[in-house]
């Protein structure tokens, strides 16, 4: 534990270094390694051959290095040194320190150091330079600083790509959108830590599973391999006379097996003089990758005769073909992807049949692939139980969709449903199977996949079924907080929140967001919950039904939650009115929980006087983010929104809110002396006050839109009209809300309303239904048809506008 | 825009959660765990044995997992106990020898078809990993039982004098 949480967060004092072993490229000379910092400023990253001490510093280095400072001379520039020369020194480059944690990654290549920002390696190329004397035995990385303190966390060290077009059309492409969520990201990294233990390479020379034999060399020594992977890799013609044993007698053990490391682990190392049989080993069963591979480094070798040692080993590591997810088969290995896809539907080299119970045969598969995925797998085929011995599984209570993207997961290393809008509703079964087996890159790439398509509507289902998966934390905290934030909104659209079990709903209460219009929603919220109903209900019907009933009866087993759950609504903040109301009801009278919390509550109304200490009690306390109700009395009342924004939310006079910049109008058609904005807020009769039409998509489009302010959102239940002076009557608009101005909801739709018949005319209307509970901070009357008018039949002709309902700032 | 388009995943509830008997589910698994320490694993069923744990933990019938665990292995080793305190003689280390070793392979047997909850219910409660359990328990009870222990202690005294006294022999000679 304490170990890894070293690794989250590591702090280098002032003019030290931190060498680890682990922070080292796999191949000398090119590598890549993402991490995050913090920093006044300076982060500086030693690389270097060998490992150097704490007190290790570049200034002082006299060996070979490159030296890349973040955030030098107070955080302004940019600097590489070359063995203690400056050779980047760069302002301006938008690679500064942060007090908060960003993320960079610096990958070098033969000499080219790339630098980036963000979280994703190869992705968002700030700076690049190439060193023209190129030194390639750089390896080790120190993590270092200069007068200040230093965070690092979340360090990792990838295999560096070649493919250099990769970075540099990285150029264009603008910053990547972070996510909302550190702690999500973190809980991605912190798998992809652990998932390192598990893979193909606890395959390497083990003979569970396989179903091939090598006789290597003289001493005839017998390795054993898996056809499925050796034949993805290569050509090995299993097909011919005797397919299970293979003879290489020309062949030496440590050749062949850097050949499988190869293969099985995209890494081996060898003897610079082996190289030469290597290539021929793979040449001779067609490994075209690291044919090429073993060639590129005699190259590099007969280049610069320095660069190795002779009798040292030589490090050869494939290229990732996926840059982003090279910890992740089989993308780190030199296996044919098609081949392989391919054979999951024709058998080829299959030992295990899949059976889903009612389903008959799923597929032929490999065991080994099935474990290098899952170590329940490999237990399921190796532990001596029956399935050890069989070449049939049989599953039960598994979908059997499921279950066939979870495999064509496992064969290609991608998750299907990405982009299949029509396969959404299988993501959820999907994790649960990946959580079933324990195959971490799956489940991660299912809540990330839910994360970013998580909205109001789904958070309960999916809060439904993770709750009881400890590995979705985080998913589990990022729906709980959506859900406080439209508390209103997930409690009152349908009752699927009494499904959620007691642990997800009291957090979901205890959430320091949680953003409501009134207590007495909290209330009803948790007595629905409680009496785990099927149609949504107020505290009033629920009493009436107690005063038939117990509470042992209407609440059952959850009477006991419902009691711990209570003390969350806040009662002191409802209106002294309902507290009275609640006083009375049989609600009270059958709960005592409650009759204490109505009581204490209209105690504290009535002489503002709480018992002492009591004050601390949250109970007491305002929510963070509340709504202010305003609510519509008559037709150009003062309980608007638009007018509150013109006393400046009730500190001053009122003023025109446009004037004072409140609020912003804009119209269709561009302002004029008829179209004028500050006219539609200024609560004075207009003669002719029009939005005119502008093209959109080809059509005629009017409207008239109000901007309430960046901070503020407001669930809209109510608006009022004012038609101008003109007899252009509307007969079909719309009212619509939005947050980002460009997508638009529909509040309330007029087709063919005949209400307005008359110049200078108030109306007023309800917005009803679900959409009545989402915050929005845009608002727009929109003209979706001719008005009476046959001279200007796209004018929209109002004066005057009025919004109401619960107001956040 | 393609965030945008993202959006429109519509993720559809489960229909329905399986339901498992939590007794039976336990039954199950108890009668593996005797069939485990009696060596007829050949006719078990992984498959049916990881889910039934599976389905008892997501159901939050961990606790009732674990502790059955604790009370079966404990009343096994009990057991084992017994038989080895009951052998004479040279039979003592012998025994007590190749029950450590059956003991073992079981263990890692309950390890596997008890996977899920080793790695989800027990680090999120803090309890001993299944195979730590099964070493606690065996030390427990076997090693630190007052019939064994002096018992363990002299017989290996014993051979260790005796060895001595066969090296000094044959030094002599």
């Amino acid at each position: 534990m304490d170990r890894k949480k070293q690794k989250k967060f590591l702090i280098v004092p002032p003019f030290k270094c931190t060498w680890r072993k682990e922070l080292r490229f796999k191949e000398a000379g090119r590598g890549c390694v993402a991490f995050e910092a913090s920093a006044h400023n300076d982060v500086t990253l030693v690389f270097r051959e060998r490992v150097g001490s704490q007190h290790y510093h570049y200034r002082t280095d006299n060996t070979p290095n490159y030296t890349i400072i973040l955030g030098s001379h107070r955080n302004r520039r940019l600097k590489i040194e070359v063995n203690g020369k400056t050779v980047v020194d760069e302002t301006g480059v938008g690679l500064c320190c942060s007090l908060t944690f960003q993320s960079y990654w610096i990958s070098i290549y033969d000499g080219l150091i790339s630098i980036g920002k963000g979280r994703y390696p190869f992705q968002n190329l700030v700076f690049q330079w190439l060193d023209s004397n190129p030194n390639c035995s750089v390896q080790y990385i120190g993590l270092s600083s200069w007068d200040k303190h230093v965070g690092y966390r979340n360090v990792n060290v990838l295999p560096s790509t070649s493919n250099h077009i990769l970075l540099w059309n990285q150029m264009d492409n603008g910053e990547l959108e972070c996510d909302e969520d550190e702690d999500i990201a973190d809980g991605f990294i912190d798998g992809l830590e652990s998932e390192d233990v598990w893979g193909l390479k606890c395959f390497l020379e083990n003979w569970d599973l396989s179903d091939v034999l090598f006789i290597v060399g003289d001493e005839e020594k017998a390795v054993p391999a898996h056809k499925v992977i050796m034949g993805a890799s290569g050509n090995f013609c299993f097909g011919s006379s005797n397919p299970d044993v293979i003879q290489l007698p020309g062949v030496t053990y440590p050749v062949f097996h850097a050949f499988l490391q190869y293969i099985y682990t995209g890494q081996a190392q060898v003897l610079e003089e082996q190289l030469g049989a290597l290539r021929d080993l793979s040449l001779q069963f067609e490994v075209m990758p690291l044919i090429k591979q073993c060639e590129e480094i005699t190259d590099r070798f007969k280049l610069n005769k320095k660069l190795f040692d002779s009798g040292r080993k030589v490090e050869i590591s494939h290229p990732c073909s996926l840059p982003q997810r090279c910890t992740v088969f089989p993308f780190e290995l030199p296996i044919d992807l098609q081949r392989l896809k391919q054979w999951l539907s024709t058998g080829e080299f299959s030992d295990v049949e899949i059976h889903i119970d009612g389903h008959g045969l799923v597929a032929r598969s490999h065991k080994v692939i099935l474990s290098l995925w899952s170590a329940a797998f490999t237990k399921m085929f190796t532990n001596g139980m029956c399935e050890s011995n069989s070449s049939k599984i049989c599953l039960r209570d598994t979908s059997f969709d499921a279950f066939i993207e979870m495999l064509q997961f496992m064969y290609s290393g991608e998750l299907g449903v990405q982009d299949a809008t029509d396969k959404g509703s299988l993501l959820l079964q999907i994790l649960l199977l990946a959580d079933q087996f324990g195959v971490t890159p799956l489940l991660q790439g299912c809540c990330k996949t839910i994360l970013e398509c998580l909205s109001e509507d789904t958070v309960c289902s999916i809060l439904q079924v993770i709750s009881s998966i400890p590995s979705c934390k985080s998913l589990e905290e990022a729906c709980e907080r959506k859900f406080s934030k439209h508390f209103d909104y997930c409690t009152t659209v349908n009752t699927d929140f009494v499904f959620l079990d007691e642990t997800s709903f009291s957090d979901i209460l205890q959430c320091p967001n949680l953003t409501v219009t009134s207590e007495e929603r909290i209330l009803d919220a948790i007595l629905l919950w409680g009496m785990e109903a099927s149609d949504l209900l107020g505290w009033e019907a629920v009493d009436t039904i107690l005063k038939t009933s117990t509470p042992d009866l209407l609440f059952g087993e959850r009477l006991l939650s419902v009691n711990m759950l209570l003390p969350l609504v806040r009662f002191p903040l409802m209106p002294i009115t309902l507290l009275k109301k609640l006083e009375k009801s049989s609600l009270s009278i059958q709960i005592p929980v409650l009759e204490e919390l109505v009581m204490e509550a209209i105690k504290y109304s009535v002489s503002k006087m709480t018992q002492p200490g009591s004050n601390q009690n949250v109970r007491f306390q305002h929510r963070q983010s509340t709504f202010k109700e305003f609510q519509y009395i008559c037709d150009g009342d003062n309980n608007g929104v638009l007018y509150f924004a013109g006393t400046s939310y009730g500190k001053h006079q009122w003023v025109n809110p446009v004037l004072s910049k409140k609020i912003t109008v804009t119209a269709s058609s561009p302002a004029s002396r008829f179209t004028d904005p500050k006219a539609l807020v200024s609560r004075t009769y207009q003669g002719t006050s029009f939005a005119g039409p502008r093209i959109e998509d080809g059509k005629n489009c009017s409207w008239w839109m109000v901007d309430i302010g960046e901070d503020h959102q407001l669930m809209c239940n109510y608006y009022t009209l004012r038609q101008d002076g003109s007899s252009a009557f509307m007969r079909s608009w719309a009212l619509q809300g939005s947050l980002d101005e460009k997508n638009w909801t529909n509040l309330r739709v007029h087709e063919n309303d005949q209400t307005i018949c008359k110049p200078g005319q108030y109306v007023s209307w309800p917005v009803n239904g679900p959409t009545a509970l989402f915050p929005f901070r845009f608002f727009r009357v929109v003209l979706l048809g001719p008005t009476t008018s046959d001279s200007g039949p796209w004018n929209l002709c109002i004066c005057f506008l009025e919004l109401y309902g619960y107001f956040h700032m | 825009m393609s965030n945008q388009k993202k959006r429109i995943v519509k993720i559809e509830p489960l229909k329905q959660m399986v339901n498992v008997d939590s007794k039976l589910a336990w039954k199950i698994l108890e009668d593996a765990i005797r069939e485990i320490y009696n060596q007829n694993v050949s006719d078990l069923s992984f498959e049916e044995l990881y889910r039934n744990a599976y389905y008892m933990i997501l159901q939050r019938f961990g606790d009732k997992l674990y502790s059955g665990l604790v009370t079966t292995l404990t009343k096994h080793i009990r057991e084992v106990s017994e038989l080895i305190e009951a052998a004479q003689g040279d039979l003592f280390l012998e025994v007590l020898k190749r029950k450590w070793e059956d003991h073992n392979k079981a263990l890692e047997m309950i390890q596997g078809i008890l996977m899920y909850m080793d790695r989800t219910f027990i680090p999120s409660t803090h309890r001993t990993p299944v195979y730590q359990l099964g070493l606690n328990l065996w030390r427990d009870n076997i090693i630190h039982s007052s019939q064994i222990q002096t018992r363990l202690l002299k017989t290996l005294l014993d051979l260790v004098q005796r060895d001595e006294q066969v090296k000094l022999y044959l030094g002599e000679e």
